[in-house]
Formats: structure tokens, C-alpha cells, sequence
């Protein structure tokens, strides 16, 4: 869609589009399917039925996985009681060499099989094969995709069914500290690459029989697996199926992480703020499964994306449901000042020393004039340049490897800026001005939502340095304006404040417990009725 | 060509974005000198000399010069041209948007030239319609000179000082450029605002400042019965102003009395003559208080007004009298002299001309029409005013019983 | 059709149409209008919000009665389709100007006091690109803002209110009630001209406000909260300043603690108080341009709102910038000519329209009036 294109559907007459939404007062009952979106362009390829005879089965997989070329593929004969012959057909270092020999190869060479009897998969799967999962193929398709998984598959002569057998033994990371989510007290675990880890990671978590998990394909080239994860009977199965709807709907060549699904799922993916939430943490993932919202878990990224979500959910930190009461409330004021001081203070400041000096009183006036008498840049210019320093240093100790990181924050921190304001290239209240921006910047618990909010405060500064206040406020209200019309998977990205969605649980102060266990109210799911508390 | 017409809408967007950034104009904040107070004097050549004190910058950790205040001062027919002399000789503009005081020598007040320069000020020069309007008894130099002490690196906090004179011994009132405008729009009551003196005998903060001085009196060339310490400028007492005109002068003690009848009056502290001439001190606290109009003297020669004072009264220095004694003479000859300073400051209004006490407040609650009000005049009938004091005083109990144990 | 109408609670709605009230009403006052004759706001304002409630509730009343999901579906349904275009460009032009108001008083007041180096147009331009964004959205977006804001304008208001109390003298608002009760009432009636056009606004937005009931939920509620906050505003002024001064006065709101002694940071902040109600006066000013636009898109059988909100918004820009750089003495005239019959360009049309539905006889077999 070119730019004159998109003018013109400005202005022109036109129907509205369809919109999806969750919220039942918003549109009457909910429609189900956006209706807008592609479904994916690409048609899948016709199902290959599997060859009849072990030779032509051969030469149809050495030609599909090009095993002239491509040695991890392993093509295996073998004959089962001297009678049949079979083939297995294997990917190195995907698949466990130990199963096949121990539960796959010896049963079968070893295996003394009554002479009346069809010897076929079936028969194998039934009474030979000492495998936990077996599946019965009877295309060529399923076989490529699960060998190149890590499963195993097993042909036999004259059958035109194939056996896929569980035999992943890929490498993979253990489970170990989460990296960008820790809490003072609550688990430790994260999310590893494997999709399996993964997703057991969950079910020690929500032992609950509603929970299902349904694997498939993302739409890439790479036929990477993902698993959707949701509460059969408790979340709305719109919702459920507008995910499936827009999973689809990707078309594109390669998808390797959860990052890039989450830009080609999400409502906007322009809007600099996320509308899924990424998190790393099965606690957290499990917590918003519970209450009605869909988990997307990707095979190789150690994220789930769950959506959907709202601006308080990138607000809230899951160490708040951790910790008593009141401490809890007190950090998420404390947070939500911290962001407020991390977007505005820049801004703030910068209007006032540029248009409305008068608002400082005369003792600060007096400190910031005194400091900045020898600085020779212009206050805005030192301002924004202050702030991509802070923004280098951030990113210097995000790549820097491990011990040297710490030290780059304490040199940065420090030396440079001691030694800025002491060779007149900065001044220390602009200094302070931009460190407090930066602590504040941290407090923000979702890491996407940092970045987005390190944009907003350099509008803001820009904005400021154009207008002053009035700069700021057009900004300021601009933002609100684009939240306020996002949404994530229909549901508008200000509830439960914008709009009023019932709910008794507070969306900055922390509630009592009780109120965070049920569903809230702008997920429409299925199970409305309140459970008593028992009173004390 | 769609990447020629992005590139040509993103070269708009900057150039757009360029242009508007310097459209409102900023100047920063480091471009300006802050001028905490103006003062008006009687110029030589021309007609008036203004002086600015200006806030000098201070770091935190500064060295004992740094702060306090930096003075300009020009002479000019107009405060704008003042202003403009003043600017070409220095590097930055003025900023008058921290501008706490405005300050005018008692020959300009007198002179009635206030108006002039108060009724530009907001419109022109952005000074704030809550900066506080001073009167100085010498010249205006002289007394901005005097605030500027020693040690003093934050010359604003002077204002607060005030704020707390007003309130602790009642001996200043406060009033700003607002209420000069609506007293003067309006002739409902006048203004009155603090009289500045300078005293130059004062000796100012003999504080040890250098290490050869390390060790020595900073006493030794005091004499007794010398003012050490503090700044060489007080404030005590009013200017009272008959519209834009300053017409008398009320000294501390009658300013506290005039406070206690405007009922603003907080607490402070009065010296009394018992007839064998002994001393009594007294802490006297406004409590409750009543004032009300005569309509029917309204258009009489005699427009009498009402005011019920009840006054909290402490006892701090009796002379030889016993406790009950000195509760007896308050509650009698004591009331007394409290009555006739009162109606002495009333007489001094009158005298002035001015309705530095707002007794026209009361007139005016008296009218249902506003036709009725303007044809009134007020301030044409203010000579012909009479107030009645009913004044009720209660002692500290609980000090006086505990004595007697 | 494109109409971007979306739906909102009560609470969004609520806030919505009452930071319209309150700002139109606290900020479209005609100082000499208002004071030069004594100062009686405080008393007439309340009741001026609510005759203009009374004429809204009728008019919902009048919906309710033929079944219109929305103003212009009853005014098609009782009118007739020639009639209903005829009356939708007064209630068009009513909603513009009364949207209009407040931008101008704000604009003029920060080229004065604020940015005073600069001139109408650049401080017009950090204004009217949000207002017409903000209604382009539509009315969930306008909604959602409005709720985002309309805590913190209250918050500024109370603060300012409050932070201005020492000053508070009962002798300003002597004589009571000004000049006698022809002046009141005249006032009273004219100043409904404040509050109609947001009323009206929600009448043409019935459908995202869950259809009638809700929207005269929503109006009443809305009416008496601005009524409350106008009066309290008002009595707050006249306690601080006479009515003289008030008569010579511009926006006396934004400099109210000028006549504090205290001097302290809180005070000092008039002007980020200001931006702050700026805010509301372009949310109200947004929505204004909004329901001006649907009324003509709805009037006129336009399947899409965004040419008109494009066209309304250049007539809306014309116009304040004629309004700001007219010769006074015109200027001077213009007003004293909405000031004083401003109010008919909305309650007569209103006023009709709701009298003939209440009268006319729906017919059994006819449909309820859906306006498309």
C-alpha cells in the first residue's frame, strides 16, 4: 500500500472496515473473525502419499532431503525377523542415537514374529516397538516436517503408512535464571529455546485439565512450531480464534524468535509501545493464562507472548502478587512515579529554562544558571545529547560481556560525568535531570515499554524545546490520544480505566489477593461467577 | 519513485520541523538577569532614578562571594526608559517575572507618580500582579543597599521574613500590586503598605571570616548601646494611601492597633503606662472578631460602624502588681488605653484621608444594587466615619491560677 | 458506513460532555457581559446549565417518544428531509463556535501572557493539529482521552480553588445579584449558549452513548456536575476579585492567586495550570467538531465522516483566525452579538424540533426513526 493510496483512503468515501472486538458493550456480541486480513497467500503443498515398496520409499527421500549433498539425513535398512525389510529414516544430532538403537532397532532385528500374522506399522506399534508416542503417517509431507523435528521415521515393505517415533535428543539449554525479570522473592525459573521445555515448564505450573496446548506451524519457510496455550471453557473462544486467525495469516520467508510473530500479529505494529506482553517468566505467563488471556510459545525463543494485554500489564511487575500488601502498593506508586519522572522531567525542564523561567524558583535559577556559566552548547542540544550518551552507556553494557558490563555503568556513570561537567561540556542540573531520567526509565518492569518510553521522552524534549509547555502539551495529549485508540486483540489498551471495564481490582495500587485471582472483566471469559470468600 | 516521494515528504517534514522550532521564540534561561526588586527614586536629571537588585548565581558549594545581589540603576523619564538604558549596558535582558518587590521612595508615593508605573508594569513588563509594594522612608538605594548583607547569598528570602513579621508581631502589612488595583479601581477602601527604613548605624554581621582574623574578638570595636548584627534596612509601620497617593505615616505600634481593626491582626506584643508609671507588658492574641455597619447612618453625618475585638491576653510583665491586680487594671484602665489608640489611629486615618482601616467593605455589604453602591461614593462620605470599639479581653487563666499556687 | 463511532461506557461519555460543559462554561464568559453590572455568576451560571438541561431532556425526551437512535434521525423523522438539512447548519454553526470559544480565549491569553514574542498562528499550530486528530479518531478515542483527563483538570481546579482561599473576602461579592433580576435573567438565558452545543453533541452521538436512555444518563449527570463545578468556580472568582475588576478582566481564573502574599512554588504555577485546562478545551473543542461532523455527514446521507471532519476542521481554523486578528472594535461587535443571541442559534432548533415530535403523530405502521 503506497503513501498516495493511503492519502487517498483518508479522504475518500468508504465503508468501515471490520474491526474485531473482545469487549461485549463495545460492538454488541463480539464478532469473530477480523475478516481483513489475508489469509496466508501461499498454498500449502498437495499431501505426497508415500511410495509402495522400501526402494522407491529410498530414492523419494534421498531426493527430498538431497542426502547427496546433505549428510545429517541418515537412511537406515534393516530387515525385522529376517522377513520384512524396513528403513529408517533419521536426522543426526536431532534425533537420540541411544532410543533408536535401544527402543527401535534391537526390538525390531530381535524381534521373533509369528508367521500367520500381516506384519505391518500397525501390528509393529502395537506389540514390538517400545517407544512412548508412535503416530501413523500416510504422507510424505508429515514425514519431512517430523524428521527434521528430531522424530524418527519407520518404513516397511509393502505398507504405505509410516511410523513417526518420538526420539528427540537435540542439545538444549537447561532451565536456569531468568535474565531481564528477576524478583527479590517468587521462582526463578525461565523460559529455555525448547518448545517442549517450555511448555512443561507451564503444565508444573497450571495442573488444571482445561488448559490446552496446541502445537502447529508458524508461517515462515523455517516451519518453526509454536504452541498456543489457553483455558479451554474459560477463555473466549473469539479470542482463540482470532489468535488462530492471525497466526495464519503470516506470510513470510523466516521466522526465528517471538519478537518478530509479535510484530506480525499485533493491531499496530508502528505504535513503539508492545500490545502482547513478553515475558520470560512461566510464573507470569501462567498467571495471565489463568485469568483468560492466550499464551503463544515459539520453538527456539525463550519468551512467551501473551496477549491480550493492557497498559497496566506492562505496568505491573509479578514480584507485586509476591509481596505483602502494602509494600506492594507502594512499589507500583513508586514505579508509575518513576516512569512519569523518566518520560516528563526532560521535557519539563527544558520548557521551563527555554520559555518559562519563571516557574523555578529563584535559588534553582540562580544553581542552574551558575552551572552552566562556562558550558558552551545550548541547553537543548546539551540536553539531548546527554541523553544518547545515557542511551550509548545503556546499550555499551548490554553488549559488553558479563564483568566488564558492571564496570562500563560505573565509568559512565562517574568518571564521564564528573569529568563532562568539569571540562564545561555539560553542567551538573542537567546531569541530574537526565540520571534521574534514566533511574526512572528502569523502574519500568517490560523492557519493550523502557524503549518505547525512551522515544516518548525525546519527543517530549523535542516538543519542549519547539514550544515549551504548550509543545509538551500537544504532545503529551497526542500520546494519551494514540493509547487511548490501540488496542490488543480487541481489547482497548486503557482498560480498565479507559474505558471503565468493571473490575474490583485496582489497576495502579495493589489489590487484596483475592481480587487478582479472578478473570477481569475486558477478557469476556466464560466463567463469571464469583467465588465467596470465606471472611476471617 | 516511491522512494523519491518518501524522501521528498521526509525532507518536508524536516525542513517544517526546523521551521516551526524557533517559531515561539525561546531564550534561555542563562540570556536573563533576575530582578528580585525595583525601586523608584526622584531622578536629578530626569525624572525618576530606577534601581534593580538582581539575584547574583550561586553553586551549592560556592565560595563565600558567590550570591546575593548585583545592582543596576538608571535614570529615566519612565520605568521602559530606565529599562532600556540599563540594557545596553549589559549582556543579557531582564526578566521581571521573579520581581518580589516593588519598592518607591516616600517623595514618589507622595507624589502620586504610582499609579504610572504599577498600571504598565503587568501589561509590559510581565512583573506579576502578586509582587508586594514597599515604601521607603530614605531613598530607595539606600534601603535595597541595606537588604543586601553580608553572608546573604539568597536575597529572595527576604519576602518571607516579612511574611513572618506580619504574622508574629502584627508591627507590618502586607499588600501587593493586586490590591492596589482593586482599592484603586474600585474606592471601596485604600491601601496601606510597609514602610522601609534605613538605619545606617547599624553594624552588620561581624561574623570571622579569614584565618588572620582567626582567634581575634569580632566584638572588640563595639561599643555598648551599638545595634550589632542583621541587616542595616528594617520594616516597620505603614504608608497609608488615600487612592494612588501616599498621605500619612502609622509607626509600629498603631500599625498593630490598625491590623487589629482590619482583623488581620495575629498576636504581638504591647508596652502599657499604668498611672504610677509602671511598665506592664502584654502578648495580646486577636481572637473572635465582629464588624458591622449602621445602615441607617449610611447617609447620615455620622456613619457609624461597629467593631467587637476579643482579644486573648497573656501577661508577661506586671511591674509589682499581683496577679489579679494586673488582670483587674487590663479588664479596666488597660481596655482603655487599648480604646483610645484605637480610635487615635482612626482619627489619623481620617486625617489622611484614607480608608486604610476598610471600613468601606462594610458600606458596600450594605447595598443591594450596584447603581445604588456607585452613586454612593463612598470615599466622598469616608470623613464622616465613626467607629465604636466594644472590646472584650480575656486572660490567660491558666498562667494566673497557677501563680496564685 | 464510516461514521468511526465506535462505543463508550458511561463513565468516558460522563467525562466527555462534562469537561465540555465546565470548560465552555467557565472559559466563554463575556467579562463585560458578565461583571459590568454587578457579579451574580455564581448563581446564574448553575442555572443556566441546567435550563439547558431541560431543554435536552426534552429533546430526549422527544427520541425516546418517535424511537430516534439519534438527533438527526429525529429531526429527519419530525421534520421532513428538507427541514432537518435547513436546522442541522444553525446546531452545525453552534457546535463549531461553542467549540471554538475556549481555543480562542486560551490562545489569546497565552500569546499575551505566555508566549508573548510569538505571534496567533504559531501557537494555533501546536493546537489545532491535535483537536483534529483527536476527532478523527472518533468517539472512542475522544471518550478515552476525556476520562485520561478530566480527574486532573478537576484535581487543577481544586487546587487552584483552594490554593486562592486565604484571599477570599464575602465583602466582593457585595451588591448581590448586581443590577436587579432583568439583567440576571437575561444573562442566565443567554449563557445557555455555553452549554447547549456539548448537550447537543451527545444528542448527535446517541449511538456510541448505548442508544437514549444512557445519553440522558449521561447528559443529566453530566449537567449537574458542571453546573456544581461552574458555580463553585464562579463564587470562588467573586470571592477574590470585585465585580469591577472582573469587568476589566481577561480569564480572571488563571490569575486568581495573584493576590497571595505567600509566595511558594505552588502558586507560581498558573501557567502549567492553564495548560492543563487547555487540555480540556481541546477535547471539548475535538468532540465539538466531531458531532458537527456527523450531524452533516448524518443530515446530508454521507456514507463517511472524515470529508467532513476535513472540511469542518479548515472552516474551524478560518474562523479563528478571523476571530484573532479582527479589529477590536468588530470583534467587539461579533461578540456582543453571540454573546446575547448565540443561544438561539441551538435552542431554537432544538426547541422546534423536539415540540413538532412531541406533537406529531407517529403513524402505527411507521418504523422507528433510524437514521441509516
Amino acid at each position: 500500500m503506497n503513501i498516495k493510496s493511503s492519502i487517498r483512503g483518508l479522504f475518500q468515501f468508504d465503508e468501515a472496515k471490520a474491526e474485531y472486538e473482545l469487549l461485549e458493550r463495545e460492538q454488541g456480541s463480539p464478532e469473530k473473525l477480523g475478516g481483513w486480513r489475508d489469509i496466508r497467500a501461499q498454498e500449502p503443498p498437495a499431501d505426497e502419499a508415500i511410495p509402495n515398496g522400501i526402494d522407491a520409499v529410498e530414492k523419494r527421500l534421498r531426493e527430498l532431503f538431497r542426502v547427496d549433498i546433505n549428510r545429517d539425513i541418515i537412511l537406515r535398512r534393516f530387515s525385522i525377523g529376517e522377513r520384512r525389510l524396513c528403513l529408517l529414516a533419521y536426522m543426526n544430532g536431532m534425533a537420540a542415537d541411544n532410543r533408536i538403537n535401544d527402543f527401535i532397532l534391537r526390538p525390531l532385528m530381535q524381534a521373533k514374529l509369528p508367521k500367520n500374522e500381516n506384519i505391518d506399522i500397525a501390528y509393529l506399534s502395537l506389540n514390538v516397538l517400545q517407544i512412548s508416542e508412535i503416530n501413523i503417517k500416510s504422507d510424505l509431507t508429515s514425514v519431512k516436517l517430523g524428521v527434521m523435528d528430531g522424530l524418527t521415521a519407520l518404513f516397511i515393505d509393502g505398507d504405505s503408512c509410516c511410523a513417526m517415533l518420538e526420539t528427540h535428543g537435540f542439545e538444549k539449554r537447561a532451565v536456569s535464571n531468568t535474565e531481564n525479570e528477576k524478583v527479590v522473592r517468587g521462582p526463578k525459573e525461565g523460559f529455555t529455546e525448547s518448545l517442549r521445555t517450555n511448555i512443561t515448564l507451564v503444565r508444573r505450573i497450571i495442573h488444571s485439565d482445561d488448559l490446552v496446548v496446541e502445537t502447529r506451524l508458524t508461517g515462515g519457510d523455517n516451519n518453526t512450531r509454536l504452541a498456543i496455550i489457553y483455558r479451554h471453557g474459560i477463555t473466549n473462544q473469539t479470542l482463540v480464534d482470532e489468535v488462530k486467525q492471525r497466526l495464519a495469516g503470516i506470510n513470510i520467508r523466516t521466522i526465528i524468535s517471538s519478537g518478530a510473530l509479535e510484530q506480525l500479529i499485533e493491531d499496530n505494529s508502528w505504535a513503539p509501545i508492545p500490545q502482547t506482553l513478553s515475558t520470560e517468566r512461566p510464573d507470569r505467563a501462567c498467571s495471565h493464562i489463568m485469568q483468560g488471556c492466550v499464551g503463544v510459545i515459539v520453538e527456539g525463543s525463550p519468551f512467551a507472548l501473551i496477549m491480550p494485554i493492557t497498559f497496566s500489564t506492562l505496568m505491573n511487575s509479578p514480584e507485586d502478587v509476591y509481596i505483602r500488601r502494602p509494600l506492594g502498593t507502594v512499589l507500583r506508586v513508586v514505579r508509575y512515579v518513576g516512569a512519569l519522572i523518566s518520560v516528563m522531567l526532560p521535557g519539563f525542564f527544558l520548557a521551563m529554562a527555554l520559555y518559562h523561567q519563571g516557574l523555578m524558583s529563584t535559588e534553582v535559577l540562580s544553581t542552574v544558571i551558575a552551572s552552566r556559566e562556562m558550558v558552551f552548547e545550548p541547553i537543548a542540544t546539551e540536553l539531548i545529547l546527554l541523553l544518547l550518551v545515557f542511551q550509548m552507556i545503556r546499550e555499551a553494557g548490554i553488549r559488553v560481556p558479563g564483568g566488564i558490563g558492571q564496570a562500563i555503568g560505573i565509568i559512565g556513570g562517574l568518571i564521564l560525568g564528573q569529568a563532562a561537567v568539569t571540562a564545561n561540556l555539560a553542567s551538573s542540573v542537567v546531569l541530574i535531570v537526565v540520571a534521574l531520567s534514566g533511574l526512572g526509565n528502569f523502574c519500568i518492569p517490560d523492557y519493550s515499554t523502557q524503549i518505547a518510553a525512551s522515544y516518548l521522552r525525546l519527543a517530549l524534549v523535542i516538543a519542549a524545546w519547539m514550544g515549551g509547555l504548550i509543545g509538551i502539551t500537544a504532545a503529551t495529549m497526542l500520546a494519551v490520544c494514540c493509547l487511548a485508540g490501540m488496542k490488543s486483540f480487541g481489547v482497548p489498551f486503557l482498560a480498565p480505566f479507559a474505558p471503565k471495564t468493571y473490575t474490583k481490582r485496582p489497576a495502579i495500587l495493589r489489590g487484596a489477593l483475592g481480587m487478582h485471582l479472578r478473570g477481569d472483566d475486558y477478557l469476556n471469559t466464560y466463567d463469571d461467577t464469583l467465588k465467596k470468600e470465606k471472611r476471617r | 519513485m516511491k522512494s523519491v516521494i518518501k524522501s521528498i515528504i521526509a525532507a518536508l517534514l524536516l525542513m517544517s520541523i526546523m521551521l516551526i522550532t524557533a517559531c515561539l521564540n525561546p531564550v534561555s534561561l542563562d540570556n536573563y538577569g533576575y530582578v528580585i526588586s525595583i525601586g523608584v527614586d526622584e531622578g536629578k536629571e530626569k525624572k525618576y532614578y530606577v534601581t534593580m537588585a538582581l539575584q547574583r548565581a550561586s553553586l551549592a558549594q560556592g565560595n563565600e562571594n558567590d550570591g546575593g545581589a548585583i545592582f543596576l540603576a538608571a535614570e529615566g523619564d519612565n520605568l521602559f526608559d530606565a529599562i532600556n538604558t540599563i540594557e545596553g549596558h549589559i549582556s543579557y535582558d531582564l526578566h521581571f517575572s521573579r520581581t518580589q518587590f516593588f519598592m518607591f521612595s516616600r517623595k514618589i508615593a507622595e507624589s502620586g507618580a504610582m499609579e504610572e508605573f504599577l498600571s504598565l508594569s503587568y501589561n509590559e513588563t510581565r512583573i506579576r500582579e502578586s509582587a508586594l509594594v514597599l515604601i521607603t522612608e530614605q531613598t530607595v538605594t539606600e534601603y535595597l543597599g541595606g537588604l543586601s548583607a553580608n553572608n546573604s547569598a539568597n536575597i529572595s528570602k527576604f519576602q518571607t521574613s516579612l511574611l513572618r513579621d506580619q504574622s508574629r508581631t502584627g508591627a507590618v502589612i502586607l499588600t501587593n500590586v493586586a490590591a492596589f488595583f482593586e482599592a484603586c479601581a474600585e474606592r471601596r477602601f485604600d491601601v496601606c503598605a510597609p514602610l522601609g527604613v534605613y538605619i545606617d548605624e547599624i553594624i552588620t554581621d561581624m561574623a570571622q571570616k579569614t584565618d588572620e582574623s582567626e582567634g581575634e574578638n569580632p566584638l572588640a570595636e563595639v561599643e555598648t548601646g551599638d545595634h550589632v548584627g542583621g541587616l542595616k534596612s528594617i520594616t516597620s509601620g505603614v504608608a497609608m494611601f488615600d487612592g494612588w497617593t501616599m498621605t500619612g505615616v502609622l509607626d509600629a505600634v498603631e500599625t498593630q492597633y490598625l491590623h487589629m481593626i482590619r482583623g488581620g491582626f495575629v498576636a504581638g506584643t504591647f508596652t502599657f503606662e499604668t498611672d504610677d508609671g509602671a511598665q506592664i507588658v502584654i502578648m495580646l492574641e486577636l481572637g473572635d472578631t465582629e464588624q458591622s455597619m449602621r445602615r441607617d447612618t449610611l447617609y447620615s453625618d455620622e456613619i457609624t460602624a461597629d467593631i467587637r475585638l476579643t482579644l486573648n491576653a497573656s501577661i508577661l510583665q506586671k511591674g509589682e502588681m499581683n496577679e489579679l491586680e494586673a488582670a483587674e487594671w487590663l479588664n479596666s484602665a488597660g481596655m482603655e488605653q487599648i480604646r483610645q489608640r484605637l480610635l487615635d489611629v482612626v482619627a489619623k486615618c481620617k486625617e489622611a484621608n484614607s480608608d486604610a482601616m476598610q471600613i468601606g467593605r462594610l458600606a458596600s455589604m450594605c447595598f443591594t444594587s450596584v447603581s445604588e453602591w456607585q452613586e454612593y461614593d463612598w470615599k466622598s462620605r469616608f470623613k464622616n466615619v465613626n467607629v465604636v470599639f466594644d472590646i472584650k479581653i480575656i486572660i490567660d487563666d491558666k498562667q494566673s491560677t497557677e501563680n496564685l499556687r | 458506513m464510516k461514521y468511526k463511532e465506535g462505543r463508550i461506557g458511561i463513565q468516558e461519555g460522563i467525562a466527555v460532555t462534562a469537561t465540555a460543559l465546565c470548560i465552555n462554561g467557565v472559559f466563554s464568559i463575556d467579562p463585560e457581559y458578565a461583571y459590568s453590572k454587578g457579579n451574580s455568576t455564581y448563581l446564574s451560571l448553575p442555572l443556566s446549565a441546567l435550563l439547558s438541561l431541560c431543554l435536552f431532556l426534552l429533546v430526549a425526551a422527544a427520541m425516546k417518544h418517535r424511537g430516534a437512535d439519534s438527533l438527526e434521525g429525529l429531526m429527519r423523522g419530525s421534520l421532513g428531509g428538507v427541514l432537518s438539512k435547513v436546522f442541522a447548519i444553525p446546531l452545525m454553526l453552534a457546535l463549531i463556535i461553542g467549540g471554538i470559544v475556549p481555543i480562542i480565549q486560551f490562545v489569546e491569553l497565552l500569546h499575551g501572557i505566555v508566549y508573548s514574542n510569538s505571534g496567533y498562528m504559531e501557537i494555533l499550530a501546536f493546537i489545532i493539529p491535535i483537536i483534529v486528530i483527536i476527532a478523527w479518531q472518533g468517539t472512542e478515542t475522544i471518550g478515552r482521552v476525556a476520562k485520561c483527563y478530566v480527574w486532573l483538570m478537576l484535581a487543577m481546579l481544586v487546587i487552584v480553588v483552594a490554593s486562592s482561599a486565604p484571599t477570599y473576602e464575602t465583602y466582593r461579592l457585595y451588591p448581590i445579584l448586581g443590577d436587579g433580576a432583568a439583567h440576571f435573567a437575561s444573562f442566565t438565558a443567554s449563557q445557555t449558549f455555553s452549554f447547549l452545543p456539548p448537550l447537543t453533541a451527545l444528542l448527535i452521538t446517541c449511538r456510541s452513548m448505548h442508544g437514549v436512555e444512557h445519553a440522558q444518563r449521561i447528559g443529566l449527570s453530566a449537567g449537574l456536575v458542571a453546573a456544581l463545578v461552574c458555580g463553585l468556580t464562579q463564587l470562588s472568582i467573586s470571592f477574590v476579585y470585585t465585580y469591577q475588576t472582573l469587568a476589566d478582566s481577561f480569564m480572571p481564573l488563571y490569575k486568581i492567586n495573584f493576590l497571595n502574599l505567600a509566595e511558594s512554588h505552588f502558586l507560581r504555577f498558573d501557567k502549567l495550570f492553564a495548560m492543563v485546562w487547555l487540555n480540556g478545551a481541546i477535547i471539548s473543542s475535538a468532540f465539538s467538531l466531531y458531532a458537527a461532523s456527523l450531524l452533516y455527514a448524518g443530515s446530508f446521507s454521507q456514507k463517511d465522516v472524515n470529508p467532513s471532519i476535513a472540511a469542518l476542521s479548515s472552516i474551524t481554523l478560518g474562523i479563528i483566525l478571523t476571530a484573532l486578528n479582527m479589529a477590536p472594535e468588530k470583534e467587539k461587535e461579533i461578540r456582543y452579538l453571540f454573546t446575547r443571541y448565540g443561544a438561539l442559534l441551538a435552542a431554537v432548533p432544538l426547541a422546534v424540533t423536539a415540540i413538532i415530535s412531541l406533537i406529531k403523530k407517529k403513524k402505527e405502521t411507521q418504523p422507528n426513526e433510524i437514521s441509516h
